[in-house]
């Protein structure tokens, strides 16, 4: 609980206006797009820089616990309060400081919205790669926090490779800049890689430098369906060693074809067991010849059917279908649960089969949606939340998930971040050598972890 | 102490593997000082061993591929990684190479070339230079704007901790935010943190077409700006770089030297069709723009000949600079300005002082003649870049920055915050004693 001496203060540095403490607001503010939900203290919205910092210094005076927030669409709870904690919400801190195409910089407040970034760019002609799914509603802070990734991201890369710069407020509400507008401008440590991915754990994000790029002068979206699941990771496999890295390679499953045509009313064949979304984008003058190429592939793998989308406004519904797709799957079942897990390329097929065992291990529907190209997969687990016993199942579903991925010589997370969901299985992903250097970066910026304590590693009292 | 040291590295590595005469040592070293030995160990395992006994005794090491720094080295141990040089595995159905840390560089690119795959980033120290150092410079260099700077390509690495524990991240995925990301943090730590050992390094395609295409110019101005048409026609090469006269009077291209003058270098690297337009729409250009000679390579051979003279060029004029080199970024769009700002400040700017741009990345390297006082041009520089947005590279940069911004309390936090993370990593500050001075 703040007591009226803590609201007081806190209003002083934000303002009336920027400060919630009643308890409709509180649960408002209390979940993210995980299942979990937890009451914060407060949630307190900063319009500056200054301002954030005020706040942490005054947090640090009267030992409260901070919890940075943007738009509260994480998947792993990095963004969930914790134990008597206070919310730093940024998503008030909205501005575009600078969009200087020519130098291939934007330069953003903490909070602002990916796509509303993406609309100021598209007058430029310009864009910014990473776009995760939730790029309407997330903000690019929260992108930073988790190192978002996207569909994109086989060709673009992900978050970290699009960020030059970062201004931060350290735990102590100190404030630093690290990297700039140029590469190459890190002092010692490149500092900006090590915060962008720490879930909002090291310091909070008030300003970033982003890197942006033209849009590309042609792409071509493809749509190729197939009979069987293995058929569609064959393409895959063959497309990357034709020597053609598409910008996407989207798979969805039967069951995700079904509930997407559902919601989209594409008319996709119903009893179709995968479908791939493919787009390369570059000169015009190449990419029919690779056009070409990739159907060659795709029917090589037996696929039913090929298509090239002859309008944007066809390349669109497509992208909808795809974008749309998990909350499609509410046509089935009130709850899902998402997860992350990235593989080798070469294993697609062995997580298929992994994942196909599990749903039929715990009785459970599981849709497979994957960025194919980079071996990451989507599982969704379909369930109800108020059937203790189906929850049990797919609790236990998503630890057999994890597992499965990382005997593969995978990753459990590819782009949603550890949070507080996977922490308890870190262990089997990294040894006590890298836990412990995970402890160490920790410390080394927050020794009495008052910055989203209790995410991705636990301190022990430093010793 | 120092006989018994030498009596337990001989027994970790073997003494063939341990060179303690001085004159020997001096094939192994950059740099004045003189370390105790150079030990040369065959694996992860004898590279723990050794940095295990040089953290009892406090004793500071320093590690190369081929050469180390000998900076602060005085009694110290230098590790050269050069026998553990193999490329472990080529993965192609993931893209992955796994790699031992002092295999050779081009050696590297050239294996997997032959197997149609292709590793970006350019050597950070021409033909000699090592994968590991590659990693722990973690430079940018000019392929860094189509292709990423070397950071890109890590998915992985194997790490022995200055405290002598083996660490190991990442895995064969090009998604990874497991964790904190102590994958690409290593990248450009400069062995401060400890010794890499291992990486896995991400792979494209090899480029299915490349063309290079040689201008020169009348003056740096007039090549600054056929550059900035490049770009204004949304022609993002695979290098675009433009060396002063003095520079691009060594290079050869094709058959032999072309007419003098500043030249604008263009690497292009992608699919049959656009390469060869893109090359056409270039030569045009060049010639619309009144070069005074302009050149296109289409042979592999002439092609790979030619840039790996640009490396040995760059390699030899940064070699000779030691400190001097002045390198400092304002973006693509200011290199008009700061060229013309240059030229104010270097009265030999196209004759006696050396110059490299890479045109994407808006990077200028000059290398001032010893006509200049370094610190006062220096000053001159970092004013220079910041007016334009820009600054210095790397840590001088950042000091300079706060220097002239007044940002003390800033520089103090980062020194802080970093000495901090270092120390955390290597608690009694053994390794690399030149790096962060």
């Amino acid at each position: 609980m703040l007591t009226q001496a803590m609201i007081k203060e806190l209003t002083a540095i934000v303002g009336s206006q920027n400060i919630i403490t009643n308890q409709a607001g509180l649960a408002a503010y209390g979940y993210d797009a995980t299942l979990m939900a937890q009451r914060p203290v407060g949630i307190v919205f900063p319009r500056s820089t200054e301002d954030t910092s005020a706040l942490v210094k005054y947090a640090n005076q009267v030992g409260l616990v901070m919890v940075p927030r943007g738009a509260g669409t994480n998947l792993s709870g990095g963004s969930l309060p914790l134990e008597n904690s206070l919310v730093v919400c940024l998503s008030r801190m909205t501005r575009i400081l600078e969009i200087d195409p020519k130098n291939f910089t934007a330069t953003v407040e903490a909070g602002l919205v990916n796509f509303d970034l993406q609309e100021a760019l598209e007058k430029y002609g310009y864009y910014y790669p990473p776009d995760p799914a939730s790029y309407k509603a997330s903000t690019l802070g929260g992108n930073i926090a988790e190192c978002s990734g996207g569909p994109r991201c086989f060709k673009y890369g992900v978050t970290r490779d699009y960020i030059l710069g970062l201004e931060v407020v350290l735990p102590s509400g100190k404030i630093i800049e690290v990297g700039g507008k140029n590469f190459k401008s890190e002092f010692r440590y490149d500092m900006t890689r090590l915060l962008v991915g720490s879930e909002g754990t090291l310091g909070l994000v008030t300003k970033a430098i982003l890197r942006i790029l033209p849009k590309p002068f042609a792409k071509r979206t493809m749509l190729a369906i197939y009979n069987k699941v293995e058929d569609a990771s064959r393409t895959v496999a063959d497309i990357v060693a034709a020597g053609i890295i598409p910008t996407t390679l989207e798979m969805m499953d039967n069951l995700l074809i079904n509930t997407a045509d559902e919601h989209v009313k594409l008319g996709l064949p119903r009893d179709a067991g995968a479908l791939l979304i493919i787009e390369v984008d570059g000169y015009e003058v190449d990419l029919d010849k690779q056009v070409r190429l990739i159907e060659e592939l795709c029917e090589k793998a037996d696929v039913r059917s090929f298509k090239v989308a002859t309008s944007q406004a066809e390349a669109d519904q497509l992208w909808l279908a795809r974008r749309t797709v998990i909350g499609s799957v509410g046509r089935r079942r009130p709850s899902y649960s998402l997860q992350d897990v990235t593989i080798p390329r070469s294993t697609f097929p062995q997580m298929v089969d992994a994942i196909l065992a599990c749903s039929r291990r715990y009785d459970l529907p599981i849709g497979i949606l994957a960025h194919a190209g980079d071996g990451n997969f989507h599982p969704l687990v379909l369930f109800d939340e108020r059937d203790a016993s189906e929850v049990e199942r797919v609790h236990k579903a998503e630890v057999d998930l994890i597992r499965d991925a990382l005997a593969l010589g995978g990753t459990m997370s590819g782009e949603h971040g550890i949070g507080v969901l996977k922490k308890e299985y870190l262990a089997w992903e990294f040894s006590e050598t890298a836990i412990e250097a995970f402890r160490k970066i920790k410390r080394s910026f927050d020794p009495t972890a008052i910055l989203n304590r209790g995410k991705i590693v636990d301190l022990a009292a430093e010793g | 102490m120092q006989d018994k040291l030498l009596e337990k590295l001989t027994s970790v590595v073997g003494a063939e593997h341990l060179v303690e005469n001085p004159a020997q040592m001096g094939a192994f070293l950059t740099g004045a000082e003189a370390p105790l030995a150079v030990v040369l160990p065959g694996g992860t395992a004898e590279v723990a061993a050794v940095i295990t006994l040089c953290n009892d005794l406090g004793v500071k090491l320093c590690v190369g591929g081929h050469t180390v720094s000998s900076k602060g080295l005085s009694g110290g141990v230098a590790m050269v990684l050069s026998r553990m040089n193999r490329v472990l595995e080529i993965d192609h159905e993931n893209l992955v190479a796994e790699v031992e840390a002092g295999a050779l560089h081009s050696m590297f690119q050239q294996q997997i070339a032959e197997q149609g795959l292709y590793f970006p980033p350019e050597p950070y120290g021409g033909e000699g230079s090592s994968i590991g150092a590659c990693i722990s410079a973690g430079d940018l260099d000019c392929k860094s704007f189509l292709y990423g700077p070397p950071r890109t390509y890590v998915l992985g690495f194997e790490m022995v901790l200055p405290t002598g524990e083996v660490l190991n991240c990442g895995s064969k995925v090009i998604k990874n935010v497991s964790g904190y990301d102590l994958i690409h943090f290593i990248v450009g730590s400069r062995g401060t943190l400890g010794v890499i050992t291992k990486v896995l390094l991400k792979l494209l395609p090899l480029p299915e077409a490349r063309r290079t295409i040689i201008g020169s110019f009348a003056s740096l101005a007039k090549a600054v700006q056929v550059a900035q048409i490049i770009m204004e026609r949304k022609i993002y090469p695979a290098r675009l770089n433009l060396l002063n006269a003095p520079l691009a009077g060594q290079l050869a291209p094709g058959s032999g030297p072309i007419a003098a003058g500043p030249q604008v270098l263009v690497d292009l690297e992608g699919f049959q069709n656009s390469t060869e337009h893109l090359a056409d729409e270039l030569m045009a250009l060049f010639r619309l723009e009144g070069a005074r000679d302009a050149l296109c390579l289409d042979q592999p051979a002439a092609i790979d000949d030619f840039w790996r003279q640009w490396l040995q060029l760059k390699k030899a004029y940064h070699d000779a600079a030691q400190d001097r080199a002045i390198d400092f970024l304002v973006g693509p769009a200011h290199l008009a300005e700061a060229l013309n700002g240059l030229e104010k400040l270097v009265a030999d700017l196209d004759s006696d002082s050396g110059l490299i741009v890479h045109i994407l990345n808006g990077n200028l390297r000059l290398f001032p003649s010893p006509a200049h006082d370094l610190p006062a041009l220096l000053q001159e520089v970092n004013r220079l870049a910041l007016r334009l947005g820009g600054n210095l590279a790397g840590d001088l940069g950042y000091r300079l920055k706060c220097e002239e911004l007044r940002e003390n309390e800033m520089w103090q936090e980062m020194v802080a915050l970093t000495d901090g993370i270092r120390s955390r990593f290597d608690p009694k500050g053994i390794l690399a004693p030149g790096v962060h001075q």
